[in-house]
């Protein structure tokens, strides 16, 4: 790939540098936010605590999605049984995960035995499963009690559109990943990107696909998952 | 199409939308429905302090416009640090030319398309569409819209707000839908057609609600993650921006994005918060190959320059719509815009000029509920009133108005014409006067008379009662 | 106290009644009017239509009219707003920028000065019957005075308050605006009139002259019997 340009940068910035009366500066020190309310939000809460936050608000998002969103909270040694049921509460079809070594380090192998698992060197093929799975299973990276929402940040091996097009969707969610809110994703990212690291996509959810652009009424599954179901895992 | 959706004439276009009785039972019901759910998860942000955040987004907003030409080159090479190019547009032709040459360039047959306002501004579809190009929309409302033959966005986030289901029902059925006006069932015919157009288009075009400088991301926020298909599988993708939709920082945008899907979809979170930086890692199945940015200005860097730059604080989440008790009547297509609605008052004419948009600033009762929802912290009613100023003093638009208000202006400071016009007055509308109200006026009262009546001037004013009490009349 | 009034231009020669009714209620409770003669009007109707030049002499004719007062009282909170807007508007102006900010910094609402000034809150007032408050725009959102009059009103014997749908909403007067675009604002009134109506009160009740025109002309129109008054009428009525 050729190294990326910038077309008409000059005559551009220099337009904005001339309406605001000054040379382009070298450096802008932020002044910084003149409060942090968004840093008081479930504050010294503990994970226990930031799970029962997350579970409360999935569940908030279960009432009002009518059910199509919905959360446990259970240990490990329950996960690989709870997964198999989840696998087939709405049916049974092909599943898509990702090629993840954490399903095998917590017991999943057998569970996900028939599984298509994302794999970057066969190409398109993964996007025509992923369009064709009634499931699709994944691994939070970071959770946010707040909103209830599980980030998938990129990689190899997890794909993009594997996150957008199966019919129902599970999410296993460690408790040691929930952070209080998006304040946090951003810090993470934050750091993140101080180190060079700048991964192609970054994707919060916290529900299945849904629009209210017909007389406002709200219907689920308009393009990619109809279900998401969480399983909260208290000791991962 | 551009900024401009109809060429109508202002008041025919007003009274054709007024006489559209379903339009403005949805918009009644969307403001209440919107309003109910924004005022609810507003309240439960924080400890509900909704003036602080309101305060600080405006802060990180301001802060962004006044190093504007620092951040957006920042963002910029950024932007190019993580493979993707970056192309600034001076206006609507520079933008659209540069899409649609990209497209024909790499042999684009299908693009798959997000919402934006910005692409809806710089009239990209028909660019692309002019030039052979397949375009999907992909938002079930643009959707809509688009095999409506290309009807144009009522409301910036709803924008198929004006249509019903049966309305929808029948633009289906020219597409091949055979079922019933039932929201599901059409819903279901829509992800049956959009399904397969993702994995088989050949570029994604999608907008930003806010690019990040210090790591040149792009954030989208949507409910129905269509963006986020158009963001993973087409191999060529471009975001296109207004110049001015940028943040500092992460910590910025989280301020920002907390505000904006609270106060657009009245939900404390959309479905899908997402960050795309450039191009995919090497050797990944999906995900660009290829990534452009097209930074647009069309008119941005005047209004950055004027009394009005604080309206590009502005991030296009709609609750100035949502609350308007004029949009609220007539809804967005009165505002012959794209732009609607409080916002659109203010921007339509700074983006586009006055010439076809000078009756916009009157439709505005200056009752504030716009600036005090805000979450961009825009004084909007104050920049309203400022379009006023501006087409009154400086444009002189209205002869008969300049005049009168000469006259208002000349009897209010001097008591000698204040007291002998407001004495004479009763026995002037006495004509008009039916069963002591004033039912039927001529000139400028028509527009109170025709659904109103007026009370009757008073014979005794209320100075010629004091005077006489203070004389020891009647008390 | 002496209390300067300044009755605002419609009421003078539209609703005499309201500055009779704050007259008697303010001289009831002990204090002295004055009512300087000259005063004519806050200057709202040039400065919204977009005539701000036009406006400035209006502004330093009321400020030359007001600025003698100790307190300056007006049964209108959206001229009270305007009339606290002035320094701004004079800026440019040193002289008369803080002649201004002086004149508006001791002008009040009547129901702000009952309660934050004088802390009056019981009239022994009397009105039986169902009624139903509407907000001022920039009474309640700008000059924040929303509980003030609610708590006055909850002292009226007889009266009972009750809410109405979107009654925190504009009713679409906007100066101006009513006749300029007269045919939204009507339909502003007329969906606020219909509310009121649903609620089925007896009375509708403000604090702003300007409004109860506007939504009564409309209820008028619409054949409803509903009783129109103006908050100091009500605190008036024994």
């Amino acid at each position: 790939m050729k190294k990326g340009q910038i077309l008409n940068r000059e005559s551009f910035i220099s337009n904005l540098s001339n309406i605001l009366g000054r040379e382009m500066p070298k450096e802008v020190v932020h002044p910084g936010l003149s409060s942090t309310p968004h840093l008081e939000i479930y504050k010294g809460f503990t994970q226990a605590q930031l799970a029962e936050e997350f579970h409360k608000n999935a569940q908030v998002n279960k009432a009002g999605s009518g059910g199509k969103i919905d959360s446990v909270i259970i240990e490990k040694k329950d996960l690989a049984k709870t997964v198999a049921e989840k696998l087939v509460e709405h049916g049974t079809g092909p599943i898509i995960a990702w090629n993840d070594e954490r399903f095998a380090q917590w017991g999943l192998t057998d569970v996900l035995k028939d599984a298509y698992v994302w794999t970057d060197e066969k190409g398109r093929e993964n996007v025509d499963k992923a369009l064709n799975a009634h499931y699709g299973v994944c691994v939070s990276d970071l959770s946010l009690a707040e909103t209830a929402s599980y980030t998938v940040i990129d990689k190899l091996g997890k794909g993009r559109s594997s996150n957008f097009l199966p019919l129902n969707y599970v999410c296993i969610v460690p408790q040691s990943t929930i952070v209080p809110r998006l304040t946090q994703g951003m810090q993470k990212l934050h750091e993140m990107s101080k180190q060079g690291i700048n991964p192609a996509a970054i994707n919060f959810i916290c529900g299945s696909s849904s629009s209210s652009d017909i007389e406002l009424n709200k219907v689920w599954g308009v393009h990619g998952p109809i279900r998401l179901t969480y399983l909260i895992v208290s000791d991962l | 199409m551009g900024i401009k959706i109809n060429n109508e004439n202002f008041k025919k276009n007003l009274d054709k939308n007024l006489n559209n009785d379903f339009m403005r039972a949805a918009m009644v019901k969307a403001q209440d429905l919107i309003n109910k759910n924004r005022t609810n998860v507003l309240s439960q942000l924080g400890d509900g302090n909704y003036r602080e955040w309101q305060k600080l987004s405006g802060e990180v907003r301001a802060h962004v416009l006044e190093n504007l030409d620092f951040y957006l080159n920042q963002f910029a090479e950024n932007v190019v640090k993580n493979g993707g190019n970056v192309f600034f547009a001076k206006d609507a032709k520079e933008a659209s030319e540069y899409v649609t040459k990209l497209a024909v360039e790499r042999g684009v047959k299908k693009v798959v398309k997000a919402k934006s306002m910005v692409t809806e501004e710089i009239g990209l579809n028909h660019h692309l569409i002019d030039a052979g190009v397949d375009v999907k929309e992909t938002d079930l409302a643009e959707y809509i819209l688009q095999l409506d033959d290309w009807n144009p966005p009522s409301h910036m986030v709803v924008p198929s707000l004006h249509l019903n289901r049966t309305q929808i029902k029948d633009v289906f059925a020219k597409n091949g839908y055979s079922g019933k006006d039932i929201p599901e069932d059409l819903a279901a015919f829509a992800r049956a057609q959009l399904r397969n157009e993702y994995v088989t288009a050949d570029m994604g075009i999608y907008g930003c609600n806010f690019a990040i400088a210090e790591s040149g991301a792009i954030s989208l926020i949507s409910n129905e993650g269509n963006i986020d298909l158009c963001t993973s599988a087409p191999e060529l993708q471009v975001a296109v921006m207004g110049m001015e939709r940028i943040c500092a920082t992460y910590e910025d945008a989280d301020i920002c994005i907390s505000l904006l899907a609270r106060n657009a979809v009245g939900a404390k979170s959309t479905s899908y918060t997402t960050f795309v930086n450039g191009i995919t890692e090497e050797g990944a199945a999906d995900g660009a190959k290829e990534f452009h940015v097209v930074i647009v200005d069309n008119g941005r860097s005047k209004v950055l320059k004027s009394q009005f730059k604080e309206v590009l604080q502005c991030m296009r989440c709609a609750a100035c719509l949502n609350i308007c008790p004029v949009y609220r009547q007539v809804g967005g297509h009165s505002y012959n815009a794209i732009y609607s609605g409080p916002l659109g008052v203010v921007l339509t004419p700074l983006l586009a000029g006055y010439d076809d948009f000078k009756e916009l600033p009157y439709m505005c009762s200056l009752c504030g509920a716009c600036t005090e929802v805000c979450p961009s912290n825009i004084p909007l009613h104050s920049l309203i009133h400022e379009h006023k100023r501006v087409l009154a003093e400086e444009k002189k638009v209205s002869a008969f108005w300049g005049a009168s208000m000469s006259g208002a202006g000349m009897v209010l400071s001097r008591p000698w014409m204040y007291k002998l016009g407001t004495g004479v007055a009763p026995l002037m509308t006495k004509p008009l006067m039916v069963d002591g109200k004033i039912k039927k006026g001529i000139s400028i009262l028509k527009g109170w008379t025709d659904k109103r009546d007026l009370p009757a001037l008073e014979v005794v004013r209320f100075r010629d009662w004091y005077a006489k009490r203070s004389k020891g009349g009647n008390k | 106290m002496k209390v300067t009034l300044f009755t605002t231009c419609i009421v003078d020669f539209m609703a005499m009644n309201v500055g009779k009714a704050t007259v008697e209620l303010l001289e009831g409770l002990g204090h002295e009017i004055d009512y300087p003669k000259n005063q004519t009007c806050c200057g709202q109707p040039t400065y919204n239509t977009g005539y701000v030049e036009k406006t400035k002499n209006t502004i330093k004719h009321f400020i030359e009219t007001f600025e003698h007062a100790d307190v300056i009282v007006s049964p209108s909170g959206s001229c009270v707003m305007f009339v606290k807007e002035y320094a701004h508007i004079m800026a440019d102006d040193k002289e008369w920028k803080e002649r201004a900010e002086k004149v508006a910094a001791k002008t009040y609402e009547l129901s702000q000065f009952l309660i934050e000034v004088i802390n009056v809150d019981d009239f022994s007032a009397k009105l039986p019957g169902k009624a139903v408050y509407h907000h001022n725009c920039h009474t309640a959102r700008f000059l924040k005075v929303k509980e003030q009059p609610i708590k006055l009103l909850s002292k009226v014997e007889g009266l009972e308050l009750v809410d109405f749908h979107n009654s925190d909403k504009c009713c679409g007067f906007g100066g101006t605006f009513s006749v300029k675009m007269g045919d939204i604002s009507a339909e502003v009134a007329d969906e606020k009139a219909r509310y009121i109506m649903d609620a089925n009160p007896d009375y509708l009740i403000g604090a702003d002259f300007a409004c109860l025109m506007n939504i009564g002309g409309r209820l008028s129109r619409l054949g409803s019997n509903i009783k129109v008054m103006h908050i100091a009428e009500v605190l008036n009525s024994k």
